[in-house]
């Protein structure tokens, strides 16, 4: 049989060819592809080569000993990264070179050591007809995104100091048609084009000009007090936080005025009182308010907003505001509203001053953040407090601002990490048409040993396939597995080893290092068993004989999609080039989700399950403390599209899309009741790309009402402008839980991430204690908690004790959860009855310390918090609870087992939430996926989230109730610089360096 | 208003106009510079540095200075006259150690010679280019937007080609004196 070859290696000997480069051979073409039944190929992207070639043509001046002569030089080389390629750190190569110096031919070979990052080298070249080797320096660059022609080719420099000499040409990639295109191209959005600007409105009347400066002065308020800067820098730690302090103390000047939500009112009141200076009217100037309210938010702020996270050029709002006064002037003109035309002149000065202060606050926002990428344009400017109060006015400003869609009627379940491994299991043998795993980690050695839950993960696939082989006659259909995989964890944790496997079941050889032989037979026995089973099916070796062999390969296979791989042709950010910019390379994929047989058309077909997690033994058991959630509906599409957005985004083309993963026209969608399972789920683009989930964090955490909750626990708390959002979000009376692991207890405990963590969290300190009277007056909460949690010395019940403990004597949480006083019996006495329990080893078999790595966040407006705490099932709530928590604490248990405690908990959620059935005002949200709270999540690394309400939005808060009782809560600097210590100075100044990429 | 007193208003404003940027991570630094040469024949050099301090974890800067002398060579009773124009590249490692910013580098450039002779009414002009590196270690020590720089230089340079010999190898001491302004990122 012989063995396969990807579609991108089929095209491979023949790619290079300059002319072509011109010509744009290999655009894409329209044919449409073959189904795989039909004997198409199915397209991935495959794995990446380990040494890659290049060809070369340059021209330039060499010494020939009596004298310099052009010479012109075509050239072959091979490279091969000594380290992690996406460290872009050192690769080494051997090239050989031919062509004509002055009227004589000239040869040679190069050996050459490079520097992807710097894009230069060094190297020795032996030239055949000098006899001689010299000392040769290169340096390379794209010039532009993608390459200096596209296809990533680059514009080389070498370099012989010793002989005066140099050439200046091209290289192209050879062998690899993903190059210079697996990036967006572009590195930025624009934001406004370049338009004229219509000749400005002006008035000389006092009053209103007094009017407009009334309004100019409180849209900075709003701004300030909807998300408030805190992370000064200085010289010093110090310095930086008087600073920090000084801005909060004017801070808190202000709000001895007025507060943060009677400057919004404030706002809104003096806007209406400018346009009846305006007008002479009020009845006009409310009306013209409203109206300039919906056309400020529809034009300028939910486009402007909707680009948070990305890199921005031509960043002003002039362009929005220009379309929003055409269209402000045009229902001004066509209404009945204001009757003169003096009054409309003098209306549109005031919605054109209007406009010209969010420009204003905008590019101050810009500066003050010193990133255009954390503009925002807060939401309050075009809307009233009482139109964002409701769950449907929230849902539909969040789905406005992102772009994205709620959906109803699915079923959602929230589980803990060691739940993911048994549900990716059952989902891979369940598959009927496609599974998609899409992953960042998937690792082959662990602890310098097979990895066993990797290898539980590949032995399913084979046996799956196997079976369906076997059924192959009979069924005449074959499902299709894909795996998504980044290429960091791909290199650092050995995968290639695993994706081998599964990417020719039919030809690869089994010689995993680390296994033991248990492991070794399980997986040849697998692979024999796969390989006779395809030579039994009389169907496939008929289709074969007629398809051909590479059919075949293709068919029984997983389909390997390596994402984000090193490109040398994309570099942005800096000011010239490779020198001071960096690489997308250090973008990652960071989505994490596994769906199967998701269809547009059955809404109720598809399975998906999204977790923090990645695959591996690391991320089973109470050490590794994670959630996942398991999806079913119509939400899962968007999860489809994502993924075909994904591969689009890597270089494959819209015909190369997997026939699966293409839509289908929808199926109209059956609603809920009551909204039960309503979900969005938005999915972070890697790299340049847009930024939703972002986005919809933002739009919750500055617009939930008054009086709601927030509990925002992150295993990476880095950035500063989600906390300056809750932080405003305190200011307007919300209570907020922020919660972060200390050293001892983070996942990624490096001094560059838990030194921005340590100043975080001390500014959030220094808001506590110089806003501590506006944010009581408010009746706000801000609290700072750290998962400092000990060894479980007694498995859960250390933990279930530890809650006891703390909840006993922390005022704050018995006013926060008033259900306590019930619940704690419940919590003690589970823990007293739990103690013969003992923690699991980790794989080295020394019990795991626990590391806090959740990403689910919950949040909830004040009326529906206090009718769902007021509920009296809060013991039989948090009894499910336990007794489903202390079942992840079992390896041994089997999938039915935990997941009847996880149904339980459901069930409970569901009676809760009936408490708030019908409360005006009631709304909830809660949000599990793969971002963490840090700028790098935000701005570079592929994320995705589900953001769902209603009953199926309880179970989280449950755990997250349990982990509040559990954290270590911040009072004063001493206790967080112990848990978290703070950095060095220069370490500090390293990581606020470093902060974007942390 | 004289010169003189224009110099001084400017001088007395400089350090208003150092408005602190908010999330900034590095500094700009425009000053004086007065060098020492240590041993035989030291001389002082004043002169003007500009630098920028990226994320205050390193420093480049440019640094030009000029000192002068002349002597009498007591063989041939001819009057010689030195100049030595430096402009170099500062590199350097900031290091926070307590109030102060430790800063090992080197500053690369070029060392011009002009020597002028005269032996009666017959003068002589000659000038040689040297390349210059000087390994160096200085402290940065700031009150307000005022920075203070004092250094040591061990300076390496080639023999310059001149009628009398001019040796400019061996230990030099300076103090900077800058302005310091907070700046953002600069990034496109």
């Amino acid at each position: 049989m012989p063995a396969p070859r990807s579609k991108w290696c089929r095209t491979g000997p023949v790619a290079f060819v300059f002319a072509a480069l011109a010509t744009g051979a290999g655009r894409a073409t329209a044919q449409v592809p073959r189904a795989p039944d039909l004997g198409g190929h199915t397209v991935s992207l495959g794995q990446p080569k380990l040494w890659h070639w290049q060809v070369g043509l340059g021209a330039g001046a060499l010494n020939a000993g009596s004298g310099s002569s052009g010479a012109v030089r075509t050239e072959i080389g091979t490279y091969h990264s000594v380290v992690n390629p996406i460290a872009s750190f050192a690769e080494i190569g051997a090239e050989g070179y031919s062509g004509m110096r002055g009227a004589d031919p000239d040869g040679g070979l190069r050996g050459i050591l490079r520097i992807p990052y710097m894009g230069m080298g060094v190297g020795a070249d032996y030239n055949f007809r000098d006899g001689r080797v010299d000392f040769l320096h290169t340096i390379y660059t794209p010039v532009r995104r993608g390459g200096l022609f596209g296809r990533g080719t680059l514009l080389r420099f070498d370099w012989y100091p010793f002989r005066s000499g140099w050439t200046l040409g091209v290289s192209l990639p050879l062998l690899d048609q993903l190059a210079g295109r697996d990036r967006p191209l572009r590195d930025h959005v624009v934001v406004a084009a370049d338009l004229p600007l219509p000749a400005p409105h002006r008035s000389r009347d006092l009053a209103l000009t007094a009017a407009l400066d009334t309004v100019r002065v409180s849209a900075e308020w709003v701004r300030r007090l909807v998300v408030p800067f805190t992370d000064h820098d200085a010289r010093t730690a110090a310095l930086a936080e008087g600073r920090t302090a000084h801005a909060l103390t004017e801070l808190r000047t202000h709000l001895a005025v007025r507060s943060a939500e009677a400057e919004v009112r404030f706002y809104h009141a003096a806007v209406e009182h400018a346009f009846a200076i305006a007008t002479g009217s009020e009845v006009a100037a409310s009306a013209l308010a409203q109206r300039a309210r919906e056309v400020i938010l529809e034009e300028i702020l939910v486009p402007y907003d909707r680009l948070l996270g990305r890199k921005k050029h031509n960043d002003t709002i002039d362009d929005l505001a220009v379309a929003a006064r055409g269209r402000f002037a045009r229902w001004l003109a066509t209404g009945a509203v204001v009757g003169s035309d003096s009054g409309i002149e003098r209306s549109m000065t005031v919605f054109e001053a209007l406009t010209g202060m969010l420009e204003v606050e905008r590019r101050t926002a810009s500066r003050e953040w010193d990133d255009a990428r954390l503009s925002w344009l807060p939401l309050q400017y075009g809307l009233l407090p009482e139109q964002y109060d409701e769950q449907e006015e929230l849902e539909s400003l969040v789905a406005r601002v992102t772009g994205g869609r709620f959906h109803d009627g699915n079923q959602l379940a929230y589980v803990a990490n060691l739940q993911f491994h048994a549900e990716l299991l059952k989902m891979i043998g369940e598959t009927r048409d496609y599974q998609v795993l899409w992953i960042h980690d998937f690792p082959a050695i662990t602890a310098g040993r097979l990895d066993w839950a990797s290898a539980a993960v590949v032995h399913r696939y084979l046996e799956t396939l196997t079976a369906r082989v076997e059924a192959y006659d009979v069924t005449l259909r074959l499902p299709s597995f894909f795996i998504l995989l980044d290429q960091h964890y791909y290199e650092e944790r050995h995968s290639r080893l695993l994706m081998n496997i599964l990417e020719d079941p039919l030809s690869a050889k089994v010689r995993p290092p680390g296994a033991t032989d248990q492991q070794v037979a399980l997986m040849v026995d697998d692979i024999r068993r796969l390989r006779e089973a395809v030579h039994r099916s009389r169907a496939l070796m008929a289709e074969a004989r007629e398809y051909g062999g590479d059919w075949l390969h293709n068919r029984i296979k997983v389909h390997v999609n390596i994402t984000n791989r090193a490109d040398a042709s994309f570099y942005a950010g800096g000011l010239v080039s490779t020198m001071f910019g960096y690489p997308d390379d250090v973008m990652r994929d960071h989505r994490k989700v596994a769906f199967r047989d998701v269809r547009e058309d059955q809404p109720d077909s598809g399975r998906a399950i999204l977790t923090g997690t990645g695959v591996g033994q690391q991320y089973l058991g109470p050490g590794w403390d994670d959630r996942s959630l398991m999806a079913r509906g119509a939400v899962l599409a968007d999860l489809k599209t994502a993924a075909r957005e994904a591969l689009l985004s890597q270089g494959l083309r819209i015909s190369d899309i997997p026939a699966p993963l293409l839509a289908e026209i929808p199926a109209p969608e059956v609603g809920g009741e009551d909204g039960n399972g309503r979900a969005a789920l938005f999915s972070n683009g890697t790299g340049y790309l847009s930024k939703p989930v972002d986005v919809a964090k933002a739009v919750l955490y500055s617009m939930m009402p008054p009086g709601s909750v927030f509990k925002i626990p992150d295993s990476l708390w880095n950035s500063s402008f989600f906390a300056g959002l809750l932080t405003g979000a305190a200011l307007r009376g919300c209570h907020v839980l922020i919660i972060a692991p200390a050293l001892a207890n983070a996942p990624s405990n490096g001094f560059p991430q838990m030194g921005r963590a340590n100043e975080l969290f001390a500014r959030l300190l220094l808001v506590r204690q110089l806003l501590a009277t506006p944010i009581a007056a408010s009746g706000g909460e801000l609290r700072t908690g750290l998962y400092a949690l000990p060894l479980d010395e007694h498995g859960f019940a250390s933990r279930a004790g530890r809650w006891a403990d703390q909840v006993d004597t922390s005022a704050f949480l018995r006013a926060l959860l008033p259900f306590v006083p019930d619940v704690e019996p419940v919590v003690r006495h589970f823990a007293a009855d739990s103690a013969r329990w003992q923690p699991p080893p980790d794989s080295a078999g020394v019990p795991l310390r626990p590391r806090l790595h959740q990403k689910v966040q919950f949040m909830a407006t004040a009326p529906l918090w206090h009718a769902i705490t007021a509920s009296t099932t809060w013991p039989r709530f948090m009894e499910a609870y336990l007794q489903y928590r202390r079942a992840t604490y079992d390896t041994t248990l089997r999938y039915e087992e935990i997941k009847g405690y996880s149904d339980s908990l459901e069930a409970i959620a569901v009676h809760i939430a009936e408490e708030a059935r019908g409360v005006t005002g009631a709304a909830s949200f809660a949000i599990l996926g793969s971002q963490n709270m840090g700028y790098r999540s935000m701005f570079m690394d592929g994320e995705i989230g589900m953001l769902f309400t209603g009953p199926q939005s309880l179970p989280p808060l449950v755990d997250l109730v349990f982990m509040a009782g559990t954290v270590t809560w911040v009072d004063d600097r001493a206790t967080l610089d112990r848990l978290l210590p703070p950095p060095s100075e220069l370490e500090r100044r390293f990581a606020r360096l470093m902060k974007d990429g942390l | 208003m004289t010169a003189r007193w224009r110099v001084t208003l400017l001088l007395a404003v400089l350090p208003g106009l150092a408005a602190p940027a908010q999330a900034q991570l590095g500094e700009v630094q425009v000053g004086v510079i007065g060098s020492q040469g240590l041993g035989q024949g030291g001389r002082r050099a004043p002169g003007l540095v500009v630098g920028l301090a990226g994320a205050r974890l390193v420093y480049i800067g440019v640094r030009g200075t000029r000192d002068g002398e002349t002597r009498t060579d007591a063989a041939t009773s001819t009057v010689v006259t030195d100049h030595a124009t430096l402009l170099a590249l500062d590199l350097a490692a900031i290091i926070p150690a307590g109030p102060l910013e430790v800063m090992p580098g080197v500053s690369l450039g070029a060392l011009r010679h002009d020597q002028h002779t005269a032996q009666g009414a017959t003068t002589n002009d000659v000038r040689s280019t040297n390349f210059l590196v000087a390994p160096s270690l200085s402290a940065e020590l700031h009150a307000g937007s005022v920075g203070l720089i004092p250094e040591v230089q061990y300076q390496f340079s080639g023999r310059p080609d001149l009628a009398y010999p001019v040796r400019r190898v061996g230990w030099l001491v300076s103090l900077r004196v800058v302005f310091v302004w907070e700046v953002g990122r600069v990034r496109t």
